[in-house]
């Protein structure tokens, strides 16, 4: 099975990466982008088929709860 | 030193793996106030080969362990969660000392040993990146606010020191308000950013964003410490950015003469 594992900085927390990637793309000239928010994606290939594993993976290793959310998705 | 005297001294564990830095100076420190500090490598203790109930303190030093993939401090501290997290709660009830610097201090959050208010060492807080964007490395003014965490005892309350710090990721954030107010009424602000006159303004004076202006935090007992600024690379004042300048003390060494002492007292 493979599977993405999105992780972000939950909503309530300053992304400072996203607030310099909006400044660039203002000054780039795309005004129209109103905000940006910034995380990673990881690409897992594992076996079975237990898509409750990669919330598993956050919790112990790919998140900090304080700050941030995850996504599993399965990408077949 | 004769092998004889250095048998009695504290024995203190600074632990590293791949990307960590500062551990020669960390060890070096040690030694200067008195211990007798070892370099232990975590796969020694992953595999038993060493234990961390033969020292008195640990002392996680800055870097970038595991290259900071993930999360700083994330990997070592998944490791060591994974395999001697038992042997550090044993080490944190027996009152023995742990000191993290920067990438230490984001390895102790994210072992749950800072702040670990609800005392069952979940992650309560995070480090996260500085509000600039930018890897700040400088030297920043702090202000000690509690002296009763064994590291901080040669300090005055409200004494103005200055320390290096270098990191991206130093943004104290806990889990919710009320968890920011277990830490300030149980006293575990250690140190605060300051302006040079002691005011606890914003950016460039806290220089990521810090919630409080949170420098360094102390666990419920005092016998844990975390903070983003290195103690370790000013032992001696000379090595303090422009030092010549000012009539400084070795604000670096009391950190860890202060820890000395206390181990010698109780251990």
């Amino acid at each position: 099975m493979k599977i993405n594992i999105i992780v972000t900085l939950k909503d309530n927390v300053e992304d400072a990466e996203g607030q310099s990637v909006l400044k660039a793309l203002h000054l780039l000239g795309y005004d129209e982008v109103s905000n940006v928010r910034t995380g990673k994606v990881y690409y897992i290939e594992m076996k079975g088929n237990d898509l409750s594993k990669g919330y598993e993976f956050c919790d112990k290793l790919l998140a900090n709860p304080v700050i941030n959310k995850c996504k599993v998705e399965r990408d077949d | 030193m004769e092998g004889g005297v250095y048998l009695n001294l504290p024995k203190v564990a600074v632990l590293t793996m791949e990307g960590t830095n500062n551990e020669e100076e960390a060890f070096q420190s040690w030694r200067g106030a008195g211990a007798n500090a070892e370099i232990i490598h975590i796969k020694k203790l992953e595999n038993k080969i060493r234990k961390l109930e033969e020292f008195d303190a640990i002392f996680f030093p800055g870097g970038f362990s595991a290259g900071d993939y993930v999360r700083a401090g994330a990997i070592m501290a998944s490791r060591l969660r994974a395999t001697v997290m038992r042997d550090i709660e044993n080490f944190v009830d027996a009152g023995k000392l742990i000191m993290g610097s920067c990438n230490g201090f984001q390895v102790l959050i994210e072992l749950g040993l800072i702040p670990n208010i609800g005392g069952d060492y979940e992650r309560e807080a995070a480090l996260a990146t500085n509000l600039s964007n930018r890897f700040e490395a400088r030297t920043v003014y702090l202000k000690i606010t509690n002296n009763t965490c064994p590291f901080l005892r040669k300090f005055r309350i409200n004494q103005i020191i200055r320390l290096p710090i270098a990191h991206f990721e130093g943004r104290f954030i806990p889990a919710n308000e009320d968890l920011l107010e277990e830490i300030s009424n149980n006293n575990m602000i250690g140190l605060k950013y300051v302006d040079p006159y002691g005011k606890e303004v914003g950016y460039p004076w806290n220089p990521n964003g810090s919630v409080l202006n949170i420098a360094g935090v102390c666990s419920k007992s005092g016998n844990v410490l975390g903070l983003m600024p290195h103690p370790e690379r000013v032992f001696n004042k000379y090595t303090q950015s422009d030092w010549p300048r000012g009539n400084e003390e070795d604000y670096g060494q009391l950190f860890f003469k202060g820890a000395v002492d206390y181990l010698n007292e109780k251990f």
